[in-house]
């Protein structure tokens, strides 16, 4: 059935939908990761946050863009006082602390989901101009995930400039370099990181916004993603834009062409692309920074 | 000394279990180039670490200009006016020689302010090479990026760490030379040194550490004939 050139192109296609919407996640992942060493498995809890955060204002009578303009900045609100309140305690604490309070948060979040809005999934509807399909050189395509396709595209776009091109960009890549030397040059990396916290909080909230029409809301769904988005995170390298988003790319064409392959082991494909990464770059493809020994 | 800018009173820092600096005390004068020199593992790094708070010293006293630094971060001890040069240079592999500058510029104390432009002409190197990666320069050009980076925040002081490690003869006599300038234009230094010639040439006052304690101190001139000293403490 690949044979078939329009289905091949159609699945291209949605592979690159969802790399985007696992790079809207995975860059916040991956620079808080490489910068502060803080592995924070709730990233996801703000994605499905924003999601009943977007659900919640459709059901009042907002429009999509509306959700999609407001959700996102309440998700980062929440996600800064998650940081200044609970996650910042155990910055310097190691790994394991932080998994440990991450995925408690993980379990409160899910729960509190559930308690406000029951366990049955939720719909958001998809706007209006964008319901209809695009005639892409033969091929009907929902316009809704171009759209996604597009946003994913402008925002990698905005990010690199920011990081490459911005005085905030390089103080990033300086503390993602040698932290410690970036304090001795007067720089505040505990205020830079809790900017990169918020960016990177209000992109998952993005995230969480755009997959509501796709994939619906519902408790639990933040665990389903973020299980990609790690894997997105270890593949891609830690701390780097353009390793998210090759290892975005990487795991969202594996995912959407290990379902149509092999249905019964759909999750096994991903599983096999970590395991050859990992095997031949065990610090990713590429890395914001060489792992050496010196400090 | 009254007019210390810089102030060790007994302090003592541990990496580990290991009692690396143990109750070391001395004097930084306001416009005067201090120098600190002993064997490897005397303990000259970890007391530049000490000061800059990136170990933190377990007892004891760090002043600057009369103000406790104890508790402050490092980042707030850069912008008190401390710029430390790192033995390593510490250049940022990810950010171009411009911003290795740029982002370490700080209108900072000195009267006679360092901009980016001055830089640029003090050291033609760098200029011709500010779009290159911090670490495609060589070792040399490194050593003067460093140098550049804290000059630019305007420090009151810099803790230079072995600037002439690794290079060669002539880049060592360069670099000597930008210290001597800064001397004359009256900035404050602590010099961390193996080079015994280039260190006693441009300090006013050398320290000598050996096993963590201040084993001697004078000026370069007495250091010279204190034949004992060096050979016990320095092995020169």
């Amino acid at each position: 059935m690949l044979l078939d050139p329009y289905f091949f192109a159609e699945q291209v296609l949605n592979s690159l939908q969802f790399s985007m919407l696992l790079f809207l996640l995975a860059i916040g992942l991956s620079v808080v990761f490489g910068l502060m060493d803080y592995l924070n498995l709730a990233h996801g809890t703000i994605y499905m946050f924003a999601a009943y955060v977007a659900f919640t204002i459709t059901q009042l009578g907002g429009s999509f863009w509306a959700a999609l303009a407001l959700a996102p900045f309440v998700a980062a609100a929440v996600g800064l006082l998650l940081y200044f309140l609970l996650l910042k305690r155990v910055e310097r604490s190691g790994h394991l602390a932080q998994v440990l309070l991450t995925v408690g948060i993980i379990y409160m979040g899910t729960d509190l989901m559930r308690i406000a809005y029951g366990d049955l999934p939720k719909g958001v509807a998809q706007p209006d101009m964008l319901n209809g399909a695009v005639n892409l050189f033969g091929i009907l395509y929902p316009s809704y995930r171009l759209f996604l396709i597009g946003l994913g595209l402008v925002v990698m776009i905005a990010l690199y400039f920011a990081l490459e091109r911005t005085r905030l960009g390089a103080l990033v890549r300086a503390g993602v370099d040698d932290r410690a030397t970036a304090e001795t040059l007067g720089i505040d990396i505990g205020k830079v990181f809790a900017l990169v916290f918020a960016i990177g909080t209000y992109l998952a909230g993005v995230g969480g916004v755009v997959a509501a029409p796709i994939f619906g809301v519902y408790p639990g769904m933040d665990v389903t993603i973020i299980i990609l988005v790690l894997i997105v995170v270890v593949v891609g390298g830690l701390g780097s834009l353009k390793g998210a988003i090759l290892g975005s790319l990487l795991i969202g064409f594996a995912d959407t062409f290990g379902k149509i392959l092999l249905p019964q082991f759909a999750m096994m494909m991903i599983y096999l692309v970590m395991a050859l990464v990992l095997t031949f770059r065990p610090t990713g493809l590429l890395p914001a920074r060489r792992f050496s020994t010196s400090g | 000394m009254s007019n210390a800018l810089l102030k060790l009173d007994d302090v003592h820092t541990y990496l580990g279990d290991s009692h690396i600096i143990q109750g070391v005390s001395f004097d930084v004068p306001a416009g005067k180039v201090v120098a600190l020199l002993g064997r490897n593992g005397a303990g000259k790094t970890t007391t530049l670490r000490s000061i800059m708070r990136m170990v933190q010293p377990r007892r004891g006293r760090i002043t600057f200009e009369g103000r406790d630094l104890a508790g402050m971060p490092t980042f707030g001890i850069a912008r008190a006016g401390i710029a430390f040069v790192q033995e390593t240079r510490a250049i940022f592999p990810s950010l171009s020689v411009e911003e290795n500058i740029a982002i370490a510029s700080r209108k900072g104390h000195a009267a006679n302010g360092w901009t980016m432009e001055r830089i640029y002409e003090d050291f033609p190197n760098l200029a011709q090479r500010r779009n290159n990666g911090g670490t495609q320069l060589s070792g040399g050009e490194q050593q003067m990026l460093a140098m550049a980076r804290a000059l630019v925040a305007n420090p009151r002081i810099m803790l230079l760490d072995e600037p002439s490690e690794g290079l060669a003869p002539l880049i060592v006599r360069q670099i000597a030379d930008i210290i001597m300038k800064l001397k004359q234009a009256g900035m404050t230094m602590l010099l961390v040194e193996q080079n015994f010639a280039m260190a006693t040439a441009v300090a006013d006052h050398v320290i000598v550490l050996g096993k963590g304690r201040v084993r001697w101190s004078g000026t370069s001139e007495e250091l010279r004939k204190a034949d004992e000293i060096r050979h016990t403490w320095l092995g020169v």
